[in-house]
């Protein structure tokens, strides 16, 4: 359950943003986050401390977003690119386990639609 | 209603990130290396700190940062080895931050340590997300656990610079494939050096006990000190 503290980050992000530029309540219709495919995040957790730390705030009422970022790999051995599954950390066209990975550990603030 | 976006791309674990960086750099200052261990509740990560104690404490310096949800019962077992113990209590927290070991790194005397050992909460999920200013995370599975363990929860095994397959004296009585176990780490790491052992009877601990002094001795060198 480590989306509570990650949400109080993005919350308390979103809340400093709309003070910024001046947004009133309501006015924030989502906040968009990337997350890569290897981090272990329970999306519905996600989204239940996003609405449980908007609450009472000028940022209620608006929507957590997530896009999830699938696995991307690199092989060092054959030059293979592509997605992967989370638990392959070898090249599936060589086998070669002297790969690097491109995408899939991302955790980003990407932003904030409002009107 | 016209409707519009504000940019923002923001790193969510940068704060975290921002505290490991200060550690690494107060560790790099004085020597100090610093192993994260991690794994299940009861998978045996009190045991394995003991056991490398007693080989190593009487020619190295420990501090041992222990995170529990509750209590000081693991802290107080591990103070009677004679050694630094400080204890973090996370207060319902899955895992610790970089923040909250920060704080604990800057209370010992850092001129007298060279290993900080953080035993992290028991979860094999939530602690392995967090940097937490380490050289190395450590991924301790039991035998009395599942060998899919691996492959369940790859990002541990993939962040791990080693890991450690504990109480393989109940090997013989448990129906644990290790093969299978092994062949699922490697799966997730390939190149993850695996230690096999029991902390109770020393099988297998020596190994073990040889990376660790290893890290002890890089940390020597990239100080700049001897």
């Amino acid at each position: 359950m480590h989306e509570l503290s990650l949400c109080k980050t993005i919350v308390d992000t979103v809340l400093e943003q709309m003070k910024k530029h001046d947004l009133p309540r309501g006015s924030l219709l989502s906040t968009k986050i990337d997350v890569g495919a290897m981090r272990q995040i329970v999306y519905e957790q996600m989204q239940f401390a996003y609405e449980v730390l908007t609450k009472n705030t000028i940022a209620a009422g608006s929507e957590l977003d997530i896009t999830v970022l699938p696995v991307i790999i690199k092989c060092n051995s054959c030059g293979w690119k592509g997605e992967t599954d989370t638990i392959m950390a070898y090249c599936p066209e060589c086998f070669s386990v002297d790969t690097i990975m491109l995408q899939g550990k991302e955790l980003t603030l990407e932003k904030l639609e409002v009107r | 209603m016209s409707t519009g976006e504000i940019k923002i791309y923001k790193d969510l674990m940068g704060e975290n990130d921002k505290w490991a960086g200060n550690i690494r750099k107060m560790r790099r200052e004085n020597g100090i290396s610093m192993i994260n261990i991690i794994g299940s509740p009861g998978c045996g990560k009190t045991a394995l700190l003991e056991s490398m104690i007693k080989k190593l404490g009487e020619v190295s310096n420990f501090a041992v940062l222990e995170g529990d949800v509750e209590t000081t019962n693991d802290a107080v077992r591990l103070k009677a080895l004679d050694i630094e113990v400080s204890q973090l209590i996370s207060g319902g927290a899955c895992h610790l931050e970089a923040k909250l070991v920060h704080n604990a790194i800057s209370d010992l005397d850092l001129e007298k340590i060279d290993m900080v050992i953080v035993e992290n909460v028991g979860n094999l999920v939530c602690p392995a997300e967090f940097d937490i200013g380490e050289d190395a995370k450590v991924a301790v599975l039991s035998v009395t656990e599942g060998e899919d363990k691996p492959v369940k929860y790859p990002l541990l095994f993939q962040e791990a610079k080693c890991s450690v397959v504990s109480k393989m004296d109940l090997l013989e009585h448990l129906d644990f494939d290790i093969e299978k176990c092994i062949s699922n780490i490697k799966k997730v790491n390939p190149r993850l050096p695996i230690f096999k052992l029991a902390s109770l009877t020393g099988e297998g601990v020596d190994d073990w006990i040889a990376w660790v002094q290893e890290q002890l001795e890089n940390a020597k060198k990239s100080s700049g000190s001897s």
